[in-house]
């Protein structure tokens, strides 16, 4: 399943506006879906859906290396639908954020194949969460 | 919207019926979080859409806190109509008909209206 959760440090408003800056400077994501905001109990939850372009380049094996996939699948990754990315976040008063993120949406021509390219950006996403 | 009642409940009947009436959705997946006393369900699903070959995917996003009411989200995303173009800015065929989809199914979740004694 393409989602993992992880718990950061900081301000859930400022990670997301820094979050959706990242992925649409480096078009990991190409337009905002939507998204939602609410504050119940002093606690910040809030949601936002991405859209990931088809045309997103090919990616180098290693990003998904991890995944034990045969290196063969090198030149099939496709590329030719779009993946949704959702992101939530909760924040209360221990200041910890809360984030799950799904990737989907792939595999209208290709469903046989692997949803590689929902792993790719996934671990792109991890990785520039991890970084703020 | 808003809903009341339990927010785990709510999720789980909105899964039934979702995937119960789409011969083509799937579920994603679903994360759940509970801090101070807020809860929140994340629920993604993908469906492919016949209207204009995409699998669109769909976000339900629920948050209950400590007055019961249940705040409902639902968001859709979804591709291009040709894949040779770029991602499209308008909304796809497809995600119109799967956000109508999901709005009647949150919708058939709100408890029926009592109607008062006498």
């Amino acid at each position: 399943m393409p989602k993992f959760e992880m718990v950061v440090q900081g301000d859930c408003r400022a990670l997301i506006v820094e979050l959706e800056k990242q992925l649409l400077a480096t078009g990991i994501a190409t337009t905002v879906a939507g998204a939602s905001a609410f504050f119940v109990d002093d606690v910040v939850c809030l949601v936002e859906v991405f859209n990931n372009a088809p045309s997103i380049e090919r990616s180098p094996m290693e990003e998904f290396g991890d995944f034990g996939l045969a290196e063969t699948l090198a030149d099939e990754i496709p590329t030719d639908s779009a993946l949704s990315i959702t992101v939530s976040m909760s924040q209360g008063t221990d200041e910890q954020i809360y984030v799950s993120c799904f990737v989907a949406g792939q595999g209208v021509f290709f469903t046989k194949l692997p949803k590689v390219r929902e792993y790719v950006v996934m671990n792109r996403i991890k990785a520039m969460l991890k970084s703020m | 919207m808003t809903l009341k009642g339990d927010i785990y409940e709510k999720a789980r009947q909105f899964n039934h019926a979702f995937i119960k009436e789409s011969l083509t959705a799937t579920f994603v997946g679903e994360s759940t979080v509970h801090v101070d006393g807020v809860n929140t369900v994340t629920h993604v699903y993908e469906r492919f859409s016949p209207e204009d070959f995409n699998r669109d995917t769909v976000t339900l996003y629920l948050v209950q806190g400590s007055d019961g009411i249940i705040h409902a989200s639902l968001i859709t995303a979804g591709g291009a109509l040709d894949y040779d173009q770029q991602m499209q800015s308008d909304r796809t065929v497809g995600e119109d008909h799967l956000l109508n989809f999901a709005i009647q199914i949150l919708e058939s979740l709100q408890p029926e209206t009592q109607l008062p004694e006498g």
